[in-house]
């Protein structure tokens, strides 16, 4: 039986490699690849589940088209496809120009394959699409103004980390490999702290758990700073010789007394005491942040305070030290590496307008004018179900007079298309990958045949550049053909600058990134302005008009803030991610669904108690934007006054989180400050 | 060289991949995998660790399994020690999953019969690992050869048994038993986590319900004939017998191989209750219809029939027991005895009985605290019209011993029908849900 190596391409830490058993043309055993060292003792569950995935009854074989009218889809042939949208694609360039035609791409798949999609829309004279991203931009630019990069050591260099905190993330599921070395650690004597609002099962491996307000992260990192700065447990010549604004930085903490920040954050001075005598006296110390926490309107800023506690203790650039949040070091193919990459241009080209908020998705397809928006081409992404305010993203969707959409299932998304292209799966199109967590370039190597009508992109594109009268020659350098060939080729070229890169080594498993730092920043160069340690940012001010340090604002939903609005709800409401999913991705497969995860909302019983919630209680959970209906799940591990349901159940499962929150961008890098959430819940139906 | 699982449960983050990697391996349906996550504390009550237990089949020294099944249908690999299930012998008769704490044995519906963890012996004889421990993303899983060093302590979620199971569990560390999180609650926690469902329900096992109400009748039928000349056609004994013969039967994944029942009477009860039985017909039967003067066949019928009752009850021996550990009012053994006594027209033999079984019945409501709502309902029913009736019945005149019989009867029902709502088979499940409530000191509801 041929093993081919590939690796996962989702939006996910771990980036597993895989080595894939085919058998007769059809996926009989996945398996790790030894060679990852980040990866090396399994893929996870979802992995593993792609055995179903290809395979699976509900895949979409053929382009569908829907039934006016109803919501029945039929089967229509590509050329019918192609014609109806060269058809309409022609009409709106000639009527209201190019750009009333949307690009919608989201994080679904990785590939560079990916960038064809922006090259096909300029060919074609332009289109609108969108800026910032739904994920961690405000984490990366709170990096990139404090470090100047986003990059961190390998992962395994955790295993040397004698403190490691785990702040807003839970590795166990959403991260699994990173246990494995967090484990390590544990094993050789090393504490573990978890900052989490929920006792996550990272928590049960904890020596603390400290259990903070939503939001207020940044409060508690500048109380530690205080208390650090106090007690003197400042590593004095590191700061010296490495950061910057550190004499202001002291200054500003000195408003964070814990007596305070334990009133803001509810968390007791104990606990704050504690984890800031574990990063003042252990030593190396790692920070690993998750992205829900960044996630808010002041988040930037939160995450700046935290780099600030590494600074000042002289964690960065050392083994088993730093900050663990980003590793871009893959990203050698990016011209323009992230966040950077979202942001919207500073001079527009006139062709591809770059106009649309992520974050405000909806609102801002309804608002724009000149041209108005009449067509919208989907990829790789589920913005129904996963963008903020999901009732305005429906409106606007609906709004359009044509929308097509390609993926793999009928998703939410996918149902409110005219017209569903099918998706490619990772194993019937070879493409060269990074990741975020590990720093491997990676092949996802074609194995089988795409099954039924299925084309991938490129190739749809292609037939669309011709079905638009593009000859061969004026799109082969952006396009290429639909060949296996013409794919390896074109991956070939891209490889081509780096020494180390080739597709026959790539075939064998993972590579390290040319130039790849296995403890991050050990050359202490910090490619900021000063070429330190920024504690003290004038960017942070001029870009985003933040304060140049890192302070503490109360975030714009809080229960605290005493507005008309956050009077009428009082929980925050958390949507964090299940190791069963990557976001909206493998619920519908029967190998995850018969694990019996149902969407619940967890409350407090406490919260229960006093709305006379008991366990399987039917509740609503409301705000001014939406509301979702769910079976109540009481919890005492859940934080009280705090709420949550895991994001990326379909609306037709359940629901999605998106009916209550808001599109709004966080304090920098353009991100969704979605997890700005506060809701009432309310008793429907006692439990059956 | 007998290989066990090593299991860590400072490892294992209960991600669920080995039970995937099983569904792969052994391309079963997904929910039909023999590797299952069990999760102690899932609800977080606070002052109690979350942790998990992977567990498969053990490959017990002494497999409860192999000891049950009726048909021969296990066998054990002599090189790694794998307890395997040939289907192509299975007869899909579920008692083996009766039999095993662990839940290892899984009743295929669809296929007929049981399939289990092969402990990946295709793969282990070609030197790899199973596929659960290749495919663990934490190596909270392992196989080891360790004779000597299995099981010691024992952990929550995990029966301890004289079986000897092929499994070592690493412990949760000491330091994680108690959790990190500090808050305490303002209100009163009540559990909610309701009990687990338990493997055996009426719903599929009516047959059995049917087939135990059956076989006293019968055994007490013949005891009347031969003891106090109480004359029954053959008919009336046959046409019972034969249909709960049928039903039995009827109710086994695999009629064609029903024959194989009877292979293991050197271990199994359930083929010594099917062949005791079926002896004690056909015994009875020939009585019947020959009807020869001397007495010898009547009494080595009626001996047979109610060592077949002793049987019968042996069977159900698995399942969750009252803490005193009496036999259960529902016994068929007594309700031979009690019914004999009413058929034979003995008051002493059917007050001896009938006291007993009340004795035990009520013993029985006050340990379960069934002496509320419907428990109480039914007890009252079961006292009333199986009992009161019955001797009101008797002693007022003479209304004839079948409506005496009935009513007797229909205390029996409800009285076996609550035996098997209570009947709950040990599973890691359940195991885990006990010993929750013990740590937290679980306020019974």
């Amino acid at each position: 039986m041929p093993v081919f190596t590939t690796a996962c391409p989702r939006n996910c830490y771990s980036t597993c490699s895989m080595r894939v058993q085919v058998d007769d043309g059809r996926i009989r055993r996945i398996e790790p690849h030894p060679d990852n060292l980040a990866t090396p003792e399994g893929v996870c569950l979802k992995g593993l589940s792609y055995y179903e995935r290809v395979y699976s009854p509900d895949r979409i074989l053929y382009p569908l088209l829907r039934q006016p009218g109803t919501d029945q889809f039929q089967r229509v042939s590509w050329e019918h496809a192609l014609d109806l949208i060269v058809q309409r694609l022609e009409a709106i360039r000639e009527e209201t120009g190019p750009q009333s035609v949307m690009y919608y791409a989201a994080s679904g798949t990785k590939g560079l394959l990916n960038a064809v999609g922006i090259e096909f829309w300029r060919l074609f004279g332009g289109c609108t699409t969108t800026y910032g991203d739904l994920c961690w931009p405000a984490g990366l630019e709170a990096t990139r103004l404090t470090l100047g990069d986003n990059k961190h050591s390998a992962p395994w260099d955790l295993a040397n980390a004698n403190l490691i905190v785990m702040w807003g993330k839970n590795a166990a599921e959403t991260n699994i490999h990173q246990m494995v070395f967090v484990d390590q650690a544990l094993d050789r004597g090393a504490k573990l702290v978890v900052v989490d609002p929920r006792r996550t099962q990272t928590a049960e491996r904890a020596d603390l758990l400290i259990q903070p307000r939503p939001g207020t992260d940044g409060a508690l990192a500048l109380a530690i700073a205080r208390l650090l700065i106090r007690r003197d447990l400042i590593h004095h010549r590191f700061v010296d010789e490495h950061v910057q604004g550190f004499a202001q930085f002291a200054q500003t903490v000195q408003e964070y007394s814990v007596g305070r920040v334990s009133d803001i954050t509810d968390v007791p001075v104990t606990q704050i005491e504690r984890l800031a005598e574990y990063i003042g006296t252990i030593d190396p110390v790692t920070i690993s942040s998750g992205f829900g926490m960044q996630r808010y309107t002041n988040s930037g800023q939160t995450i700046r305070a935290l780099l600030a506690l590494l600074a000042i203790t002289g964690n960065i650039g050392k083994p088993g030290a730093g900050w663990v949040y980003a590793n871009l070091q893959s990203h050698i193919f990016d011209a323009v590496k992230d966040p950077i990459a979202f942001y919207p241009p500073e001079r527009p080209d006139g062709r591809v307008r770059v106009s649309i908020s992520t974050a405000r998705l909806g609102k801002d397809m309804l608002t724009t004018r000149d041209p108005p928006l009449r067509m919208i081409w989907v990829e790789r992404g589920n913005p129904v179900t996963q963008n903020p305010d999901t009732n305005k993203v429906l409106e606007a969707f609906r709004a359009l007079e044509f929308r097509v959409v390609v993926d793999q299932f009928l998703t939410d998304t996918a149902r409110e298309a005219d017209l569903v292209l099918p998706a490619k799966t990772m194993f019937e199109q070879s493409d060269v990958i990074g990741a975020y967590w590990h720093p491997y370039i990676q092949l996802r190597q074609k194995m089988i045949d795409p099954p039924g009508e299925v084309k991938p992109e490129s190739e749809i594109y292609g037939l669309l550049a011709r079905g638009l009268g593009f000859t061969e020659q004026e799109f082969a350098d952006v396009i290429p053909g639909p060949s296996d060939e013409a794919i390896e080729e074109f991956l070939t070229r891209k490889l081509a600058p780096f020494e180390t890169l080739s597709l026959e080594r790539l075939r064998q498993g993972p590579v390290l990134a040319p130039g790849h730092q296995e403890v991050a920043f050990a050359d202490f160069r910090f490619p900021t302005p000063s070429g330190k340690i920024e504690l003290l940012s004038r960017e942070a001010t001029e870009r985003w008009g933040v304060e140049e340090l890192p302070t503490y604002a109360e975030p714009l939903e809080s229960a605290r803030r005493n507005t008309p609005e956050s009077n009428r709800h009082s929980l925050y409401f958390l949507t964090p991610n299940t190791k069963n999913r990557i976001h909206s991705q493998f619920n519908n497969l029967e190998m995850i669904r018969q694990l019996g995860d149902k969407p619940v909302l967890v409350i407090n019983p406490d919260d229960a108690a006093v709305r006379k919630i008991g366990d399987g209680s039917l509740v609503e959970i409301r705000n001014d934007r939406g509301s979702l209906r769910l079976p109540a799940r009481l919890d005492p591990g859940i934080k009280r006054s705090c709420v949550s349901v895991t994001n990326g159940w379909w609306i037709s499962e359940g629901g999605t989180v998106n009916f209550c929150s808001l599109g709004r961008e966080t304090d920098m890098g353009h991100g969704a400050a979605f997890h700005d959430n506060l809701v009432e819940v309310k008793l429907v139906a006692d439990a059956s | 060289m007998p290989l066990s699982f090593v299991f860590d449960q400072n490892r294992c983050t209960g991600c669920q991949a080995c039970q995937l990697a099983c569904v792969i391996e052994n391309q079963l349906a997904p929910d039909r995998s023999w590797r299952k996550i069990y999760t102690f504390n899932e609800r977080h009550y606070p002052g109690a660790p979350l942790f998990h237990m992977s567990l498969a089949c053990n490959h017990c020294g002494d497999p409860a399994c192999m000891v049950a099944c009726p048909a021969l249908a296990y066998s054990r690999d002599r090189e790694t020690g794998a307890v395997l299930l040939d289907v192509d012998k299975c007869i899909g008769c579920r008692y083996c999953t009766w039999a095993c704490p662990y839940d290892a044995p899984k009743f295929d519906t669809a296929a007929g019969v049981v399939t289990k963890c092969t402990l990946c012996n295709h793969r282990v004889s070609e030197g790899l690992k199973p596929a659960c421990v290749d495919l663990c993303p934490t190596g909270a899983l392992e196989l080891a050869d360790l004779s000597q060093d299995r099981i010691t302590n024992r952990v929550a979620g995990f029966t301890a048994t004289d079986l000897g199971p092929a499994i070592k569990i690493i412990r949760l560390r000491s330091d994680r038993e108690v959790p990190a999180q500090a808050t305490a609650l303002a209100t009163q926690l009540i559990p909610w986590s309701p009990r687990p469902l338990s493997k055996v329900t009426l719903k599929h096992e009516w047959p059995l319900l049917v087939f135990t109400l059956v076989a006293p009748v019968l055994a007490a039928m013949l005891a009347a004939v031969a003891f106090a000349g109480l004359d029954v056609h053959i008919a009336a004994f046959l046409t019972p017998a034969l249909a709960a013969t049928a039903l039995g039967g009827a109710h086994l994944g695999k009629k064609t191989r029903a024959w194989r029942i009877v292979l293991n009477v050197a271990d199994s009860w359930l083929s010594r209750e099917i062949v005791l039985f079926n002896l004690f017909v056909v015994a009875a039967a020939t009585y019947l219809w020959l009807r020869p003067t001397g007495q010898w066949l009547a009494w080595s019928a009626t001996i047979l029939g109610f060592v077949a009752l002793i049987a019968v009850d042996t069977v159900y021996r698995y399942g969750v027991k009252t803490a005193s550990n009496l036999p259960h009012s529902a016994s068929v053994f007594l309700s031979g005895l009690l019914l004999a006594g009413v058929m034979g027209l003995n008051p002493a033999l059917a007050g001896t009985a009938g006291l007993a079984k009340l004795a035990l019945y009520i013993w029985r409501k006050i340990e379960l605290q069934q002496l509320g709502g419907r428990g109480l309902l039914a007890g009252v029913t079961r006292i009333g019209l199986g009992i009161l009736v019955p001797v009101a019945l008797w002693t007022t005149g003479s209304p004839g011993i079948w409506l005496v019989v009935s009513f007797v009867m229909l205390g029996e029902l409800i009285d076996r029908w609550e035996f098997y709502l209570e009947m709950n088979i040990m599973t890691p499940e359940l195991q885990m849900a006990l010993d929750l409530d013990q740590r937290i000191g679980r306020l019974d509801d």
